[in-house]
Order: C-alpha cells, then structure tokens, then sequence
C-alpha cells in the first residue's frame, strides 16, 4: 500500500534527524583535553603544581563537557596527585575517589590500577586505615595483574606486604613477600630497594631470626643511604629501632629512633619548602578545589537541564511517533472501513442489478407473452377463420366435398385449436375481460381433478378490477404456486383466499400437502421460489412461506394494489 | 323469401370481413349492407341502415365487442346480434348472452356455422357453434353419473339440442334453470319442449323421462 510506505519514511527522517541533534561527538577537542592532561601530568612531575592544577582543571571541564569518563578519570587523578604532593591528603583522598568512580565506568584497567594504589597508599600511610588502604592495594594487585605489569605487580605486592607487617599480620603479608623476595631481582627498582630488604628484615625479626633480620635491616640502611628514597631510608630506622629494642639492644634502638626523627623532621621541612615555593598556592588550594568542584556541579546542571531537554525532546518524538503510529492505523481503519463499505455497496449493486435481471427478464417474458398472445389470438385465428370461410363458400357451392377438402378443413380446425389453446396458457382471454378474480376462479376450476382440489374464496367483488399489468402478474405468481402444488405437494387439497385490506391485496395459498424444508436453497431454486420472491420484491410486496415437511405449507403474500388508470388499455390490442 | 336479411360485419380484419363476405354470398337471401374494422358509431350506423343482423367481433380497436353489446343493451337493440369471437371461455359467452347477443361463434367453427347461426337467430332462436354448445353441456352436465356418454345419443328423430333439453328435464332441471345453464330464453326452452313434445307425442314430462330411459340418454 502507497500509504504505508510514506509513512516509514517519514518516521526513518524523524529519527535520523532527532539523532543528528542529538549526536555531540568532535574528536579534535577531546583531543585538546587529553593533550593538556599530558602537560599537567608533566607539570605534576616537575613540581609545577600550581599551574598543573590550572591545567588539569581546564582538561577536566572539557572531559565532562565531552563525558569522557577514562579522561575525566585522568584528570581526577593528576588533581588528586597535585594535592597529594601538597600533602593536602584530605584533597587528594576526595578526587582519587572521584577518578576511581569514573574510572570503574571504564575498562582502563591502568587507571584504576594507579588509583587504587594511590588510595591505599593514602589510607596506609595518612588516614591508618590499614584495611581499607589493602582492599585498594588488593584491586590494585588485581587490575596491575589484568594489564600484566610484572613492575606493578611487584610494586603492590610490595605495599600489601608493608601494610600487612604494618598491623602485625605476618602471616597475611607474608605470601606478598614471597612474591617480592622471587621477583624482586628482575622486576624490582631502585626505588623500591630499600623497602624491599626493610619489609624482609621486618619478617625475619618478627619470626626472631635475629641474624638475617640484622643483615636485611643493614642492607636496608646501606642503600637507603646511597640511594634517594628518604622516606624509605627513614621508615627502615623506625623498624630497626623496633627490631633493635625486641632484642634489649635498647642503645642502637635508640640512635636509630634518632636517626629515624632527624630525617622525618628533615622531609618535613622539605615539603614545608616544597609548599612555600608555590607561595599563594595554600590559599589558593581552597580555592581550586571550590573552582574544581564547581566545574562538575555546573555541568551536572547543565546536564540536568541537558537531559531534561533530551528528555522532553524524547517525549515530544515518542508523542510524534505514537501520533503517527495511531494516525496510521486510523487511516488503515479507514480504508478498510472505505473498502468494506465499497465492498458492501458492490454486493448490493449487484444484487440489485440480479433483481432487476430477473424482474427485466420476467418483465420482458411477460410483454412477449401479451404480444404473441394477441398475435395468436388475433391475427392468426382471423386468418384461420377467413381461411374457413372461404372453404365453406367454396364447398357450398361445390357438393359433396372432396376428400382434400374435408382434410384441409379437419387441418384448419386443428390449427385453430393450437392456436387457441397457446394463446390461452400465454394470457387467458377471462383474465383480460373480467379480470383477476374470475380468472383465477377459473383457473382453480380447470386445475382440479379427482385427486386434488382447488378452492378458490375471495372476500373482493369477483367484478373487481386491478391494473392489468398487475392483475397480469398476480396471476401468474398464483398459477405458478398452484402448479408447484400439483407437481411436487402430494395434497388432496388447497386453498386459495384473497382480500383486501387498506390498498394491499392479501393472498393465501395452503395445501395439505407433504411439505418441505424452506432452509434447503436446493428446494427454493427447484421450485421457482425464488424467482417468485424476487418478483414479489419487485411489486415491493411481502412473501412469506411457512412450510414443514409432513404437514402442508402456507404461503402468504401481501402486495400494494395497482389500481387502473383511468382507461384500461385492452389486453389484445388489435392493429 | 320477401325480405333478404340485411347484415353488418364488425371485425378488425378486413381479410376475415372478406371470407365471411364470400361465405354469406352464397346464401341469396342474405345481404351485407356494411362492414366496420372498428366499434366506433356502430350503433348509429346499424340504426340508419335497418341492419337485421350484426355480426360482430369482441376484440376491436376504438370500441370492443362488449362495449357496443352494453351500448346497445342500454340504448335498444337495433339488430339482433352474432358474436363473433376467438374467445371461446364460457364465462365470455355467458356475459355476453346475458347482455342480450343471440348467438356465439367462435373463429373456429364460423365457416361451419354462420349461416346455420343467421338463420337460427332469424327464427328467434338463440345459437351457439357446436364447440361452444357443446362446452355448455359438459359444463352443465359435469360430474352428473347418471348421464351416459354423448356417443350413445343416437337418435333420428329429435335434434341434437333437443335431446339436451329432454336430457336436462329427464335430470329434473327447471326451465328455468335450463335456460339460465344454456344461456338460452325461457322461451326458446319453452319451444324447445313443446316441440319434442310434439314430435315423441309425448302428454307430459314424464313421458319425457321415460323416452330418455328408454333410448339410454340417461341412466335409470
């Protein structure tokens, strides 16, 4: 269907034109935030952290602006890493937290590694939530073990062992540091020297393997020393101290406790430095954060007003498209109403024009008749009976008639009676001269016989005159129901009654005959009934036949009288 | 004979106007003075013409045979009148003995009985042609078991309408209902009896009935 099809395609052009509105990608400005997360990550490294928070807070409002969650993720963590070296811990805990949220919305797996450790760090060594900080270690262990970083791995078993030493659980800590003791030769850094032997001497200590703890605790000590890890090199202090002291060497114990103040005081101050050399930055710190934070809440609201939007937008295309979904079916239910009614209006054209083949053929049989009829009646019996008349002056004068004479007269006679007797059944001569009622006395009359017998009552004056063409077609319904009487009904007897009330003329017709079933089409068809209703129909008259086999049938017809024009034109009207 | 029977031919057919014509011709006593293809001013023109008889046709253009029979009827017969008629329903003949025709011939038997009818009705006899006579007697005569079958009516002396009307005595019908069933006069029944009386030399109707029993007109 044509319609159809317009339809779709409007809807396709809805929908391609609500996508476009809605699509927001450009790559290029993406790229822009990524690329200055990169100089604010260079920035972070060369302890420029002023203006990498700058620049990490301008990658962060076009990673949301651009809802990139792994670059938001990133830049999160650069700001959080910014304050972390601010030792703005609190800081740097809040937006860690935050680029781990977004992170897990990614499969960065590399991201959430670093972010995972950078929190335990921050609940090891800051908050001393020990078990909290090695939950963050262990998915840190996880995800550096997806992205198959044997460094990282053994970097995190590294803090997890640390951790574990930390709250005096050995033996939890110790798998770590078997790991560490078997991969720490090939994938261990400078970096992570020191703590290595620390965390080795730590075990040894707590399984009271003094000598081996000593070694490890020394070598600790020698390459914290030689090498850069202050913190480390000061942590090993406050753990010989503790080994130091278990084992009533209280004198070391107590140097080493000194040692361990004296390089905290000294990375103390050195970060105090670090914090003054970005002089402005303390008070500005709020400040950023507030300006940090007010990037994600202004684009919440705009996205809110955003997401609004699209949702309305949403609305008003659903509400199109059920609109049109529903106009379509109201339209398809009315081409469909359209064609039923087409279809309904072809059926009754038709039948009206089966009726009015039938009631043109009945009409045409009947004007026929009367022409032959009278053609018969008239003209052939006139030139019969001239025909006689001449064969009598011819025998009158020549007696006694031949033999040919009195065949062609025998001949003539004949004749005359088929003549006759062809005119009567076309149209009977009473029915033209008396009418209806006498016609169809007379009729009842020569239709009895012995076995069957017609009874004819009228409640009309038998002098009664109709329309001619009317009481034409009255009459031979009747005689057409009364032959169906003899030929199929098996009665003894019928009745035939007519009245008239208020211009309808009213005829029964019963017979106590066998009957039959008026449902059965076959039997209707058979017996000319329903020609004759259409018939009837065409008189705008009623039948109704009421029948039941083994126990007679009645018909009952009711039809508006035609009653005659002024002049009764002749039934054999002569040329 | 002193006067020829002056006699009007009304029929919508010329040719059968010119059989009946050339039929009557041969009779020297009869005239036909005129002839009508239509009914119209046929009963003036029958007036002024002094017409005895008038042979007329029931079907016609204008004026139908019946219309002119109750013109007449209501005006006064100028004429006797013959039907001429392809009808041959008795009903038809009946209507039209009752508004006063004297005869009924139909198209098939005219050749065979219209000068018999011309004649007969010029003695004042009601005539039918034999076809419908003998329709009437059937009709009549119907389911009556007593009668026996026409074939055996043989008989020399009495006409064949006698023998109807000493039939229709012998089954106890009245004069009156006798003429009413044959669609002939009271009288002409009444001549009718006499005459067979007369002719069997008959006293009464009950000699009558005896000579019908006896010659097997009816059964006893």
């Amino acid at each position: 269907m044509p319609h159809t099809l317009i339809i779709v395609r409007l809807l396709i052009m809805l929908i391609l034109f609500s996508s476009n509105a809605y699509a927001n990608g450009d790559k290029t400005s993406k790229k822009d935030a990524f690329v200055m997360n990169q100089k604010a990550i260079v920035l972070l490294q060369n302890g420029n952290y002023e203006k990498s928070l700058i620049q990490s807070r301008h990658a962060l409002t076009l990673a949301i602006h651009y809802k990139d969650n792994k670059l938001i993720a990133s830049c999160y963590n650069t700001i959080a890493a910014n304050f972390d070296q601010l030792s703005e811990y609190e800081k740097a805990f809040f937006y860690y937290n935050k680029g781990l949220m977004y992170a897990d919305k990614t499969n960065d797996n590399e991201l959430k590694n670093w972010l995972n450790n950078n929190l335990g760090n921050i609940y090891c060594f800051d908050k001393k939530e020990y078990q909290k900080g090695i939950y963050h270690y262990k998915k840190s262990l996880e995800y550096s073990m997806k992205i198959k970083d044997s460094g990282q791995i053994v970097f995190t078993n590294l803090n997890l062992a640390w951790a574990y030493f930390d709250i005096g659980q050995y033996k939890q800590g110790f798998p770590h540091l078997q790991y560490i003791n078997k991969h720490h030769s090939k994938y261990g850094t400078t970096s992570t020297i020191v703590a290595f032997n620390m965390l080795n001497g730590m075990y040894n200590s707590y399984l009271n393997n003094v000598d081996k703890a000593k070694d490890y605790f020394n070598k600790a000590l020698l390459l914290g020393n030689t090498g850069n890890e202050k913190t480390d090199l000061s942590y090993t202090h406050l753990e010989f101290s503790k080994f130091l002291f278990k084992n009533n060497n209280f004198k070391e114990a107590y140097t080493n406790l000194a040692l361990y103040n004296a390089i905290t005081d000294e990375l103390n101050d050195a970060a105090k430095f670090s914090k003054a050399n970005v002089a402005g930055i303390n008070l500005q710190i709020d400040e950023y954060k507030r300006e940090i934070d007010k990037i994600e809440i202004e684009y919440k609201t705009k996205e809110q007003i955003l997401l609004q939007q699209q949702s309305k937008n949403k609305k008003i295309l659903v509400v199109l498209i059920i609109a049109l979904i529903m106009l379509f079916f109201l339209f398809y239910f009315y081409i469909q109403n359209a064609k039923l009614k087409h279809n309904n209006k072809l059926k009754d054209y038709q039948s009206t024009i089966q009726e009015n083949i039938i009631n043109a053929t009945i009409n045409g049989q009947e004007v026929e008749r009367k022409k032959i009829a009278a053609f018969l009646h008239d003209n052939i019996s006139a030139l019969l009976s001239s025909a006689g008349m001449h064969l009598f002056a011819h025998i009158s004068q020549n007696q006694p008639p031949t033999q040919e004479i009195i065949k062609t007269k025998a001949i003539l006679e004949n004749a005359h009676d088929q003549v006759r007797d062809l005119s009567h059944e076309l149209m009977p001569s009473l029915l033209a001269q008396f009418g209806l009622f006498e016609a169809l006395d007379d009729l009842c009359e020569k239709k009895s016989n012995s076995i069957l017998h017609f009874m004819y009552s009228s409640a009309l004056d038998r002098a009664t005159r109709f329309d001619q063409d009317f009481e034409m077609k009255i009459y031979f319904i009747i005689m057409e129901l009364l032959n169906n009487i003899t030929k199929h009904s098996q009665a003894e007897y019928s009745k035939i009654n007519l009245a008239e009330t208020k211009g309808q003329l009213k005829i029964v017709i019963l017979d106590n005959g066998k009957g039959f079933d008026t449902n059965e089409f076959n039997v209707l068809e058979g017996f000319g009934l329903n020609q004759i209703k259409a018939r009837i129909k065409n008189l705008k008259g009623s039948i109704d036949i009421h029948s039941k086999i083994n126990s007679g049938t009645t018909i009952k017809l009711i039809v508006p009288i035609v009653y005659p024009k002024k002049m009764a034109t002749l039934v054999f009207p002569s040329q | 004979m002193a006067h020829r029977t002056r006699i009007h031919l009304a029929d919508d057919h010329q040719i059968l106007i010119d059989g009946i014509k050339t039929l009557l011709q041969t009779n020297p006593n009869f005239e036909v003075v005129g002839t009508s293809i239509n009914g119209l001013n046929l009963f003036e023109e029958v007036k002024s013409n002094n017409i005895d008889i008038l042979i007329l046709d029931i079907n016609m253009p204008g004026k139908d045979g019946i219309e002119i029979i109750k013109e007449f009827e209501k005006k006064g017969f100028p004429c006797k009148v013959i039907i001429l008629s392809s009808h041959d329903d008795l009903r038809i003949v009946k209507e039209v003995m009752k508004l006063g025709s004297s005869a009924y011939l139909t198209k098939k038997c005219a050749g065979e009985n219209i000068i018999d009818a011309i004649l007969a009705v010029n003695r004042g006899e009601e005539y039918f042609c034999r076809d419908v006579h003998q329709k009437i007697f059937s009709t009549v005569t119907k389911g009556n078991l007593k009668l026996n079958k026409p074939e055996l009516h043989d008989n020399a002396i009495l006409t064949e309408r006698e023998l109807e009307i000493i039939i229709l005595i012998s089954l106890e019908f009245t004069g009156k209902q006798i003429s009413d069933q044959l669609f002939i006069s009271a009288n002409t029944v009444e001549t009718h009896r006499k005459n067979i009386m007369k002719k069997l030399d008959a006293k009464n109707s009950i000699s009558l009935v005896k000579y019908a029993i006896k010659n097997r007109l009816i059964k006893p």
